[in-house]
């Protein structure tokens, strides 16, 4: 029932051409998120997909 | 040597210190700045570290915190939330919840949840609001056990620091897994749509989080913009009986909030090309976890001998590798850099701050 309102989730890479995290604003705070399911936020962005509540772009 | 040989003058505070389990408790440690306005719908950390504020559930009030100096006698600081636009009519999901307390599941395990003997936990806090009444409190256990106990406490006198101090039951139904996640915390519904006020759980039972009486208590602060919550005096400590405050150092309180969250406003960096800056860091404080980063505002790089570059807008992000302990990091939106060349972040970038956040 308590979520962060994450908006513009998208993949970036390493200089290895690798997704190494994922660049989102959470509320309204532009972030660099890692993929560590640890990290509150990122574990917050995976609750909110499979809730079909949001969507990672891919990275550029 | 007998008990009765001891000098009770070396029996006070500090002889059973570490027996506070919340950090911050006495609201002195404010990273994110002192006041924070305009916080509408959100969940997060403003300005106090270690007090998390939900403001959710759709359309509700607005509210200013802030770091006060007005706190009861022993104290210096209080943490202050003040209603700036109020909502009479809440939606049935609206919720204003105070979290504090919050507590990584590993420092809990000696509580011996999940046993016949599980502990009690007791918190106490000083107190202080407009509003006057009874007011619900939780104690919430999260990762795997998804359990609270409701309690309350009534503030008996407007205007005026009050002392509460609140048991609540071990938990003997369910374990707590090891690991840093968040174990627990201490939830308090300063206000509360309709969907948390129907239920009937009674008080002193562990129960689910799904039940419907989170708030079946509420101060309701969200009524008028005179309305406000006043804390400080903090203390989670083990057993049933609530001892006097635990003062810890300026020092140790600041060392132990930046497991979860801390800044850097300095810091050598280099072009990597004309547009982007990185910069290794490692953390003074082993984080809880790997953090996530932002910046507070665009910074000014400086180096004498080519000029200094000015971002156009915030962009930092992790550079490959980022763990608790520290990593690589990049500043973007940078023009005119010079490649391997080494800048200065902090010597002009102002009040721009580098943000680590690995919050519960």
């Amino acid at each position: 029932m308590i979520s962060y309102v994450i908006q513009n989730a998208k993949y970036y890479k390493d200089m290895d051409d690798v997704n190494s995290g994922i660049q989102a604003t959470i509320d309204g705070i532009s972030c660099s998120v890692p993929l560590d399911p640890a990290n509150t936020h990122y574990a917050e962005i995976l609750k909110q997909v499979a809730d079909g509540t949001i969507t990672i772009a891919d990275a550029d | 040597m007998a008990l009765s040989k001891v000098n009770p003058n070396f029996v006070g505070e500090t002889a059973i210190g570490r027996r506070n389990l919340a950090i911050n408790g006495d609201m002195r440690i404010a990273q994110r700045g002192a006041t924070t306005t305009a916080i509408g719908q959100s969940a997060n950390y403003f300005s106090l570290d270690r007090v998390k504020l939900f403001n959710s559930g759709g359309a509700g009030a607005t509210y200013t915190v802030s770091q006060e100096t007005d706190a009861p006698t022993g104290f210096t600081k209080s943490y202050k939330i003040q209603t700036t636009t109020a909502d009479t009519s809440l939606p049935a999901a609206s919720y204003t919840i105070l979290r504090l307390a919050t507590t990584e599941a590993q420092d809990l395990l000696r509580l011996g949840w999940g046993t016949s003997s599980a502990k009690s936990l007791t918190f106490s806090f000083w107190v202080k609001s407009n509003k006057t009444g009874d007011q619900t409190i939780l104690a919430v256990t999260h990762a795997n056990m998804q359990q609270h106990v409701k309690q309350k406490f009534t503030i008996n006198s407007a205007n005026t620091w009050e002392k509460k101090e609140i048991t609540f039951v071990g938990n003997t139904g369910t374990a707590m897994e090891d690991g840093s996640a968040m174990g627990f915390g201490i939830d308090i519904f300063l206000a509360a749509g309709s969907n948390y006020q129907g239920g009937t759980t009674s008080l002193g039972v562990w129960g689910t989080r799904a039940a419907t009486d989170k708030a079946a208590d509420t101060l309701n602060i969200a009524n008028s913009t005179s309305d406000y919550f006043q804390i400080t005096g903090v203390q989670l400590e083990v057993g049933d009986t609530a001892t006097d405050f635990e003062h810890r150092s300026y020092g140790e309180e600041l060392a132990a909030c930046k497991r979860y969250y801390q800044v850097v406003s300095a810091s050598p960096t280099f072009g990597v090309d004309n547009i982007r800056a990185r910069m290794s860091l490692s953390f003074p404080v082993e984080m809880r976890g790997t953090p996530s980063v932002s910046q507070s505002a665009v910074v000014v790089l400086a180096n004498p001998g080519v000029g200094n570059v000015t971002q156009s807008g915030v962009s930092f992000s992790i550079a490959g590798t980022s763990t608790n302990r520290g990593g690589t990091y990049q500043l973007a939106n940078l023009s005119g850099m010079t490649e391997s060349k080494i800048y200065h972040f902090g010597q002009s970038s102002g009040a721009a701050l580098l943000q680590f956040d690995a919050e519960l």
